[in-house]
């Protein structure tokens, strides 16, 4: 049974992989409904809020310049995660509400396309808010960010954009089994805060080892940790760098193959 | 408002992790007390996080020596300042101090109240902790060398002022989505009106001619 559905994965996966083109004329289309409506503006105007108000405080505290891009980079990752929830809840599902679905499936794309092109177009809005958001940096001037540690600041933006990635791959599958964008974005909401909890209740029950034995074990699931292990690394100096990327990859991959399947097989079925 | 936001904010998001360490003395300065005493007039310790000094910019800091009826010799007074990795205090880079005014003396007879400054010059960003130390010989007992810590100043922070440049791109970035996604919203519009005013091509034209003479025939 295992042998048949890795096969159907996998033939969903090269069929994907040769449609790239098709994943493009997809991408662009998310792109243009993105930037023509005011979704992706309000976004990066909520990350810019965020980010004008630490630096205006951080103007009080002299802490050297880490702590900066280090404060940025910590809250352009909780923004990460409700960025890729909100873009990617309806992504798949809303297709089917609107019954354009059945439209899209009368023109040449594969479903691997339909799913790549949609989150490859989460990807892109995510990092043309943060491309924009280096204006910080390159026009904030001295007295604004200091002297900014550029490699620091670069690994910190692909840290977000990994999790953005691996947080829109869940959200996606999610909405591709999801049959209304309400229990789509009821599902996508519940393991964000579910995998916000975690963190949460390791810190409230930090003195019960019998509790935290389970959270801990719990928390291998969780996107958090694998982010964390790599602003560790960067911060305080840890040394989970490889590990939290390999699980965020790997989480991307998982959940983007598995909406990819799931799509594919409502094909077969319709 | 400002300062308590960022004693809230630090303090919550980086102190409680354990990720930026605060010096738990916030305000800090306190005088010495004895035959010999000074404290520090300025700058105020005030509430908050500590005085503000610009990065580079030049500051006095102001004391106060007082001494009860004795006579001191080779009286030198010295700044100090915290060094977080050795945790102690050690004597200031001397480039950081362009002038002391009344900081040594030869022969210094009491009692007596005598007001003096250090203006010091700080290069970096950063948290700074001074304290005042004073060396000297009472007279009289020549072996007898003495020296301590007399005052501890406040901690000062020395933060880059912030340019009008900063100003504008503290609060223009929110603003620029919101711009650049009102821009192409009513670009968009216009394309659309535009669009729509579009003559009919010929051939539409043509065919609603036919239609109407078609009409009008029968």
């Amino acid at each position: 049974m295992i042998g048949v559905d890795l096969a159907f994965a996998r033939q969903r996966l090269t069929i994907g992989l040769s449609d790239l083109p098709s994943s493009l004329i997809v991408m662009k289309k998310e792109l243009r409904d993105s930037f023509l409506s005011l979704r992706a503006y309000t976004m990066a105007m909520v990350a810019f809020v965020g980010i004008s108000f630490f630096m205006w405080i951080q103007t009080e505290i002299p802490m050297g310049t880490n702590p900066i891009v280090e404060m940025v980079v910590a809250l352009l990752s909780l923004l990460a995660l409700f960025y890729a929830v909100v873009f990617s809840m309806d992504s798949v599902v809303s297709e089917k509400a609107t019954r354009t679905l059945p439209l899209i499936k009368t023109a040449p794309i594969s479903s691997a396309s339909l799913v790549l092109g949609k989150y490859a177009a989460i990807l892109v809005t995510w990092g043309a808010i943060l491309l924009t958001s280096l204006l910080y940096f390159l026009l904030g001037g001295r007295g604004l960010v200091g002297e900014v540690a550029l490699d620091k600041l670069v690994l910190g933006y692909v840290s977000t954009i990994l999790l953005a990635s691996a947080m829109s791959s869940v959200a996606i599958f999610i909405s591709s089994v999801s049959s209304s964008v309400k229990s789509s974005a009821m599902g996508s909401l519940g393991v964000l805060f579910a995998f916000m909890g975690i963190s949460v209740a390791r810190q409230l029950f930090s003195g019960f080892e019998s509790v935290m034995q389970i959270l801990n074990f719990v928390r291998n699931f969780s996107l958090i940790r694998y982010s964390s292990m790599i602003t560790e690394q960067l911060f305080q100096g840890g040394n989970g760098l490889y590990l939290g990327v390999a699980g965020l990859l790997a989480y991307s991959a998982l959940f983007v193959v598995g909406a990819i399947c799931v799509v594919g097989l409502k094909e077969d079925v319709a | 408002m400002r300062r308590a936001l960022a004693v809230l904010v630090v303090f919550s998001l980086c102190g409680a992790a354990g990720q930026i360490q605060v010096h738990p003395d916030l305000s800090g300065a306190e005088s010495s007390s004895g035959p010999v005493s000074i404290q520090i007039t300025s700058p105020q310790p005030g509430p908050g996080l500590g005085p503000k000094v610009d990065v580079g910019g030049e500051f006095d800091l102001r004391f106060t020596l007082q001494l009860s009826n004795l006579t001191l010799t080779d009286v030198i007074l010295e700044v100090l300042i915290y060094d977080e990795e050795n945790e102690t205090y050690v004597a200031v880079d001397p480039s950081w101090i362009s002038e002391g005014v009344n900081a040594s003396w030869q022969v210094l007879l009491g009692p007596s109240s005598t007001a003096g400054l250090f203006k010091i010059r700080i290069p970096d960003r950063g948290y700074y902790s001074l304290k005042i130390r004073g060396t000297y010989q009472l007279d009289g007992r020549p072996n007898f060398v003495e020296a301590g810590d007399l005052a501890f100043g406040p901690r000062i922070r020395v933060i880059p002022a912030l340019s009008r440049r900063s100003y504008l791109v503290i609060v223009g970035m929110p603003v620029l989505p919101l711009i650049a996604g009102i821009f192409v919203r009513s670009m968009r519009r216009r394309e659309t009106k535009r669009r729509r005013r579009k003559p009919e091509p010929g051939w539409l034209q043509r065919l609603k001619e036919q239609e109407s003479g078609g009409e009008g025939g029968s």
